[in-house]
């Protein structure tokens, strides 16, 4: 008896708490932005510079959660799970959302259940060797490498990471055999480099820099088809694709994914934002002073390129896994 | 150089700058001792305020964030035995008995003295040395990282009081939970059993409150009720203060644990947590009275405390020369560098020399404004203790619940709840816990050490450890002998008395 009359109480509850978001216009609350990574890192910092700027935009805040763990898929996976409201979206990159699924057992289907925001950038991984090796240019060392197989340790960031994509792409593409060597993390792999532990590795621009003008690194190729015009210290570095390897082709997107099943309007309304944002001044000085730039593509673009790309990488860990 | 020195000294010259360090000094210990809450969650949040502010006083405050929140892990380990961080579970041994006995205080003091002295040491030692400790570091690569680990845990074990089979099983057990997740080296997942909860393995702070609170919690509920409600800490003594000539004996112990945290400040990763252990394991030999450690002796707060504390000075050294992050921490103030165009590297010096020489004094004078802050914020910790047992525990529990779920997911809470379960039975069986949470937070940088090692092994690692890298060669040497040394040393010891007689 007593359950039937609280029964009626939330029944009149859901009456008249129903109208309430129909009302309102998206977003009316909080958006909470998940990045299936630890603190500290690129993705991280980012977030703490846009989700101060895109509040203006949104008219309400964006909070950062940080879910990482299981390499991505955690975080990644909690957004899959999470309401297609538009209330929880993720930031995350290209690595977790188009490789990562396909070599662990996870309980989504990525191409089909994210649909993405805004591409606002990527980063390209850059093949760096020491000064003290012999190598100069990118064909010294494939004939290096070649004429001493397994002798060149190539470290990377972890399985699968920024670094390790690349180095397995190239590995391929040209069938070199070299050591390689997993580390915690991009800082690490620098360190191993900057240590003699490593030969070469692949980084990018930003963490490669000071080093570079310090005389202790050389710069052989950056990966992707894109060079990297805007920079002044990198800007004559050969493409991979130039240097007739276009299969050498990751670079870091930096993407925002919401989960399928969003109304329409509410997407586009995201997206629109997240264009507006691009132009935004603060957004600007603050991409600027990180050293980073501004390379967006829309959602719907993004989305087109995604199943080639998943594709691409399947053959990829097939290649890998096949050795 | 000493032109810049004069120059950054010069920047220091403002009030507002130490406004800052104190207000982050203050946010960092009120984050720090709520149990489940970390630091670097803590300095995350904050990072944005300091792209806001000016450098010179954005980043100080960030550090004030953090050298607060490693004591506010502290206060919290030492009062209700719940270590806020990894680095604080040593303190744990002696805290909870130092405030059973209505020393809370004292303990408290000494922790504050102690770490605040210790990190000022370090500090110093890495602006004045930060060339050579910047080579050292290039120096220590996966294989040595692994010998140290491994001989810091002899060291460890030979002090331990427990009894060696059952520290060795729960020090097993705790590197079995270790390996839970995903393989760090190939990134498949294992030891899940299927369960998604687990596919990340085991995240540290659920495990610390699993192991450390909800035992406590339980054992209380099962004590007789009434008995519980009417026991209540000693409050006529809780509040006493650290004398002048408890705190002289532990003079010899805070140095030494100074050089050992600064040592092992320069081993990328494991700093704190190894450093604390150590430190603790060290007094404890050097002690005249080791019985006491772990029955509230204050000298085993100062060992660890000491020690943690003193491995922050190095770990900005590769964040400043390298421009290389060690840790969460460091990365965090990388980007709080690299918002203002600070690019951390080999030119910062010739570049931003004054500021960089700024900044390390300005976290030296952070230790010296912590020291009063300290000891005049401590004053309602150690009044919170005062509550009644029967509110303070559930209190606890609904923090340490709070707490988890603040920064994980609700699997994390199921996870932590079955930890605690298990760590109620162990603890019955009259096990330690303490090796298995330090064997839980060392399993995988012992792992990704050795296969690193393999790798660059390309073939036999016992030639490649003892013969090729002569720093691993001599730690994994002398933890040989000092393992022998335990073994046959007491019949050593015996032989060579018997010749005499």
């Amino acid at each position: 008896m007593k359950s039937i009359r609280y029964l009626w109480i939330l029944a009149l509850a859901a009456v008249i708490a129903a109208p309430l978001p129909a009302v309102a216009e998206y977003p009316d609350r909080p958006i909470t932005l998940i990045i299936p990574l630890g603190p500290g890192g690129s993705h991280d910092l980012h977030a703490r510079g846009i989700t101060g700027i895109i509040s203006d935009i949104l008219g309400q805040p964006m909070v950062v959660r940080l879910v990482p763990g299981a390499g991505g898929m955690k975080g990644t996976s909690e957004a899959a799970k999470a309401k297609p409201d538009g209330y929880t979206i993720l930031f995350t990159h290209n690595a977790f959302d188009q490789l990562k699924p396909q070599t662990v057992d996870v309980s989504f289907n990525t191409l089909q259940d994210f649909k993405t925001i805004a591409r606002i950038n990527f980063a390209a991984p850059i093949l760096v060797a020491r000064a003290d090796q012999p190598y100069k240019t990118y064909e010294e060392f494939i004939a290096y490498a070649k004429a001493n197989p397994g002798k060149v340790n190539m470290g990377h960031s972890g399985v699968w990471g920024p670094a390790h994509i690349p180095a397995s792409q190239l590995i391929k593409e040209t069938g070199i055999k070299v050591n390689l060597i997993p580390h915690k993390g991009g800082g690490p792999a620098l360190q191993a480099l900057l240590a003699g532990e490593d030969q070469i590795t692949w980084i990018f621009a930003t963490q490669t820099r000071p080093h570079y003008l310090d005389g202790k690194v050389r710069v052989l190729a950056v990966a992707g088809d894109t060079p990297l015009e805007n920079d002044k210290d990198f800007k004559d570095v050969p493409t991979m694709a130039a240097l007739g390897y276009p299969g050498v082709a990751f670079t870091m997107d930096r993407i925002f994914l919401a989960p399928s099943g969003m109304n329409d309007a509410d997407l586009k309304m995201l997206r629109d934002s997240f264009e507006q944002l691009m132009d935004h001044k603060s957004f600007k000085r603050f991409i600027g002073s990180i050293g980073e730039e501004v390379m967006f593509m829309r959602g719907e673009e993004y989305d087109k390129l995604r199943p080639g790309r998943y594709e691409a990488y399947t053959d990829l860990i097939k290649s890998v896994s096949g050795k | 150089m000493f032109e810049s020195f004069l120059q950054g000294f010069e920047l220091l010259l403002r009030w507002d700058i130490y406004f800052y360090i104190s207000l982050g000094l203050v946010v960092g210990m009120f984050v720090g001792a709520m149990p489940g809450l970390t630091t670097v969650l803590a300095m995350a949040v904050l990072l944005p305020v300091s792209f806001n502010l000016e450098p010179m006083l954005g980043i100080p405050f960030l550090i004030g964030v953090y050298k607060g929140g490693i004591y506010g892990g502290s206060i919290s380990a030492i009062l209700v035995g719940i270590p806020g961080t990894g680095a604080s579970i040593a303190t744990t041994f002696d805290g909870p008995a130092l405030t059973r006995q209505g020393k809370a205080r004292k303990a408290l003091e000494m922790a504050l003295f102690s770490s605040t002295i210790a990190d000022f040491c370090s500090d110093v030692a890495t602006l004045f040395l930060i060339g050579l400790i910047a080579m050292i570091i290039l120096k220590i690569g996966p294989p040595e990282v692994f010998s140290i680990i491994i001989f810091s845990l002899i060291l460890i074990a030979s002090v331990s009081s427990e009894s060696g089979i059952r520290g060795a099983i729960a020090a097993f057990l705790g590197l079995g939970l270790g390996f839970i997740g995903t393989d760090a080296v190939t990134g498949a997942s294992r030891m899940t059993f299927g369960i998604d909860a687990l596919s990340a393995g085991i995240p540290l702070i659920p495990l610390i409150i699993g192991v450390f609170a909800l035992p406590e919690v339980l054992e209380a509920v099962e004590s007789k009720a009434r008995t519980f409600i009417s026991e209540s800490v000693d409050l006529s003594k809780a509040g006493e203060r650290l004398r002048w000539h408890e705190f002289r004996r532990s003079i010899r112990t805070i140095l030494r644990s100074t050089a050992i945290g600064t040592g092992i400040g320069m081993v990328p990763g494991v700093g704190q947590v190894v450093a604390a252990f150590v430190g603790y394991s060290a007094a404890k030999r050097a002690s005249k009275t080791p019985e006491n450690f772990g029955k509230g002796e204050l000298d085993g707060i100062a060992g660890p405390e000491a020690a943690n504390n003193a491995v922050n000075g190095p770990t900005l050294v590769p964040l400043l020369t390298l421009g290389i992050p060690g840790d969460n921490v460091t990365a965090i103030l990388l980007g709080a560098f690299v918002a203002h165009g600070i690019r951390p590297g080999p030119q910062i010096f010739l570049e931003q020399g004054p500021l960089v020489y700024a900044l390390l004094l300005a976290i030296i004078i952070a230790n010296v404004l912590f020291i009063f802050l300290g000891y005049v914020l401590l004053k309602p910790f150690a009044k919170a203790i005062q509550l009644k047992k029967a509110y303070l525990i559930p209190a606890i529990l609904a923090l340490s619940f709070v707490g988890t779920l603040s920064t994980g997911t609700a699997s994390d809470l199921a996870v932590m709840v079955a930890i605690g379960l298990c760590a109620y039975i162990l603890r019955k069986l009259r096990f330690d816990l303490a090796p298995l949470v330090i064997a839980f937070v060392l399993a995988e940088p012992i792992e990704y050490t050795l296969s690193q090692s393999m790798l660059y092994a390309r073939g036999d690692i016992f030639e490649y450890l003892f013969l090729q890298r002569p720093i691993a060669s001599v730690f994994l040497t002398a933890g040989v002998l000092w393992i022998g040394w335990m073994i046959f040393g007491p019949w050593i010891r015996r032989r060579i008395g018997q010749q005499r007689a």
